[in-house]
């Protein structure tokens, strides 16, 4: 094994590994030096492809046990939190405009259905309540994501000199709930790369 | 929930290959020769099928000195696989083998 091999192959965990040696191994057989050098060439995407699927295998492991879990229930407690707080204070106005009441709700169904879903209040209708799971948090990611951004935007040129942070901080906590509970729930087998 | 996308033309033109004869073992460089995939497409490739049980490997002892090298053939799972595959996407995907190969 040459030394880059030899140096990739240490690099590469098992049983990865095998493969980067497997591709050496052909190189004494391959006559031309053009052919050679396209092969050993390939070995960069090689050892690229195992890391990766590799780190993927791991960080998917550390993302989808119990302390992703435990950070999404957090989240959805803080979520039903400042819905509660929203409702009060759209109550408490005199004339309160609707999108707060909007928000409130936002929250406290998102926050409230991930409690119930984690504590696997639903598992009688288990699938039905997993689709939902991420079909709502997908659609909570895009408009939490959306509201940030406009905020965002909003207040680099704020009327009258006089940020909002309340709206931004809302949907701020919209879609990080909402990222936290994909990474939590999606199956790992579900994405796949495009090259199978 | 797996979601099952059709292979890539690349991944068809190498369980085509292997399943011509679906008995003999045949080494990377023979498939990469034979289907025109370089090696750094074709071995990914082959671990991913690999992962799914499509593929099995088994190491060919040679002589003193030289490497050991691996020898890859499509397994039952894997001949339905590729079966399915040419169903699926029906005309062959023709090989492209590398240039100036014999």
């Amino acid at each position: 094994m040459s030394r880059g091999h030899r140096i990739l192959a240490a690099i590469v965990p098992s049983p990865r590994r095998q493969w980067v040696v497997a591709h050496e191994a052909e190189y004494d057989v391959i006559e031309g030096r053009w052919r050679r050098w396209r092969w050993t060439l390939g070995l960069v995407s090689i050892v690229g492809f195992a890391l990766a699927s590799q780190l993927r295998h791991d960080l998917r492991s550390f993302l989808g046990g119990a302390l992703m879990k435990a950070a999404t229930f957090m989240l959805s407690i803080l979520n039903v939190a400042a819905g509660v707080g929203l409702l009060v204070l759209y109550v408490s106005q005199s004339s309160p405009p609707a999108f707060v009441l909007v928000l409130s709700l936002v929250l406290l169904v998102q926050g409230s259905y991930t409690i119930a879903f984690i504590s696997k209040t639903l598992r009688s209708h288990q699938e039905v309540a997993r689709r939902a799971q991420l079909g709502g948090s997908m659609l909570a990611f895009v408009a939490g994501t959306v509201g940030f951004s406009v905020g965002l935007l909003a207040n680099i040129d704020p009327v009258n000199a006089d940020p909002e942070y309340g709206p931004m901080t809302i949907a701020l906590l919209i879609a990080g709930h909402a990222l936290f509970s994909l990474l939590a729930f999606i199956p790992p087998r579900t994405i796949k790369t495009p090259i199978l | 929930m797996t979601r099952q996308r059709s292979p890539s033309g690349q991944t068809r033109a190498v369980l085509e290959f292997l399943a011509d004869d679906p008995a003999r073992w045949r080494h990377g460089y023979e498939l990469s020769r034979e289907t025109g995939i370089a090696s750094g497409t074709l071995y990914p490739l082959l671990m991913r099928l690999a992962d799914r049980g499509y593929l099995e490997s088994r190491w060919e002892p040679t002589a003193a000195g030289r490497p050991p090298r691996h020898l890859y053939r499509l397994t039952a799972k894997g001949g339905q696989f590729a079966a399915q595959a040419a169903r699926n996407a029906p005309g062959r995907v023709v090989p492209r083998p590398l240039q100036g190969s014999t």
